[in-house]
């Protein structure tokens, strides 16, 4: 095998044996990795298939057997974490999805907005420190950044014709008040949830701001998305992630199923997080007990799915090292 | 007992071999019936090591990256040793008409009778 071929054929296994959690690849990693090279003939740019999807296979087993062996108290605190997480990444992501149209169109529809965008954008940056805060376990950071978001949203509300009183306040500032409520009991300098869960409140606001910019360009996503994509549109139980564009829901199924229950418990814990703060802003509790009955039975469900998993791991999961 | 985990055990039943050596080990004394990956063998290799059944017998260094070698423990050769009476029992099941001792006495009693 010439070394161009080697250099290549090293640099996808090392990238397939991402599919193992970190701490595990700190043990195992080189020995895998050194077997999967004697494996592969020479002069293939991969591994064999079957190598492949043993390697996907054992990584993601891995994965769910350390996610297992956190404990109950651990794994409830992440479900915690990561509902509070994506609310406010949520109300982000609808901020940071107006800031896009602007940018890509001064002049798209809402004339107010340029007024807005400053605190628009501040708001949205302290959100997300808020978020990273919480990742590296610095209470008082949250506590700070979450209060300046609430802070910025409100003086960047306060600039609309359309200000109506508290219950504008409570919109404005609900939002990052809540989730700070939330995160700052849960937050700590030990036991931080897994950087593997991050990806979960970051995708909407990366989603968000990329449509915002494309529906400024006249670019209408749903309208060229796949059409399974489009007619699993739930936006009405969904809404503050609409703009996820329903993929998410399928992303964190498959998840749950192949390694992890905490992010689909703690998508259901934010819709119901959601629909009981929008229901409080907006006082249209009638149209939304229904949903509010389905998040609330899907919560349950998963804990107890949560909790049976726990105590079964001794059987189900195969051991962790690291 | 699985028939990946008993061939993976069986392979080391001559002495410690390495990752690679166990697949190819493996293979071979199943006639090439049991293909083992390399995911599927570390996952083994972890269950067996929690399990007693096989331990760490060296590691080194082979053109930079690590190697390490396994070995049976006094566990693994016993537990190996009772699958494979357990599976020759059942197969002369088949093979003499009988399912063991109990079964040949039973046999016995009613041939004489």
């Amino acid at each position: 095998m010439s070394e161009p071929d080697v250099s290549l054929l090293a640099r996808r296994t090392r990238l397939l044996l991402r599919f193992y959690p970190k701490a595990y690849r700190a043990h195992r990693g080189e020995e895998i990795f050194g077997t999967l090279l004697e494996t592969t003939r020479p002069g293939r740019g991969w591994p064999p298939a079957r190598e492949v999807a043993s390697v996907i296979g054992g990584g993601l087993r891995a994965r769910r057997a350390a996610n297992l062996n956190q404990g109950l108290r651990a794994s409830l605190r992440h479900v915690g974490i990561l509902a509070a997480a994506m609310f406010m990444a949520g109300d982000t992501a609808l901020l940071l999805s107006q800031v896009g149209q602007h940018v890509a169109d001064p002049s798209y529809h809402n004339p107010s907005l340029p007024s807005q965008v400053p605190g628009l954008v501040l708001s949205s940056l302290l959100a997300v420190m808020a978020l990273a805060a919480t990742w590296c376990g610095r209470r008082w950071l949250v506590a700070a950044a979450a209060a300046a978001a609430a802070l910025a949203a409100v003086a960047c509300w306060s600039v609309l014709d359309e200000w109506q009183g508290n219950d504008t306040l409570l919109l404005a500032a609900g939002p990052a008040v809540l989730t700070l409520v939330v995160l700052l009991p849960l937050t700590k300098r030990a036991g931080r949830p897994p950087v593997s869960l991050l990806w979960l409140p970051c995708l909407p606001v990366a989603v968000s701001f990329l449509e915002g910019l494309a529906a400024g360009s006249g670019l209408n996503i749903n309208e060229v998305l796949p059409l399974p994509l489009r007619t699993f549109r739930l936006e009405v139980l969904f809404y503050p992630y609409y703009t996820y564009l329903s993929l998410v829901p399928v992303l964190v199924a498959v998840c749950w199923l192949v390694t992890d229950v905490r992010p689909l418990a703690a998508v259901t814990l934010m819709f119901l997080l959601e629909r009981v703060f929008y229901s409080a802003a907006l006082g249209n509790r009638g149209g939304i007990w229904t949903q509010m009955a389905i998040a609330a039975g899907l919560s349950l469900a998963l804990a107890g799915a949560l909790i049976w998993l726990l105590r079964h791991r001794a059987r189900t999961a195969p051991p962790t090292i690291g | 007992m699985r028939e990946p985990t008993y061939f993976v055990l069986a392979a080391l039943l001559q002495g410690p071999l390495h990752g690679y050596a166990i697949m190819k080990r493996a293979g071979e004394l199943s006639g090439g019936r049991v293909r083992l990956a390399t995911g599927t063998l570390y996952t083994a290799l972890d269950r067996l090591t929690a399990e007693g059944h096989v331990q760490l017998v060296s590691e080194e260094r082979v053109g930079g990256r690590v190697r390490r070698t396994y070995g049976l423990t006094e566990g693994g050769s016993a537990a190996l040793r009772a699958e494979a009476v357990r599976m020759a029992e059942a197969a002369r099941l088949v093979t003499e008409g009988g399912a063991g001792p109990k079964a040949r006495t039973a046999t016995r009693k009613l041939r004489t009778t």
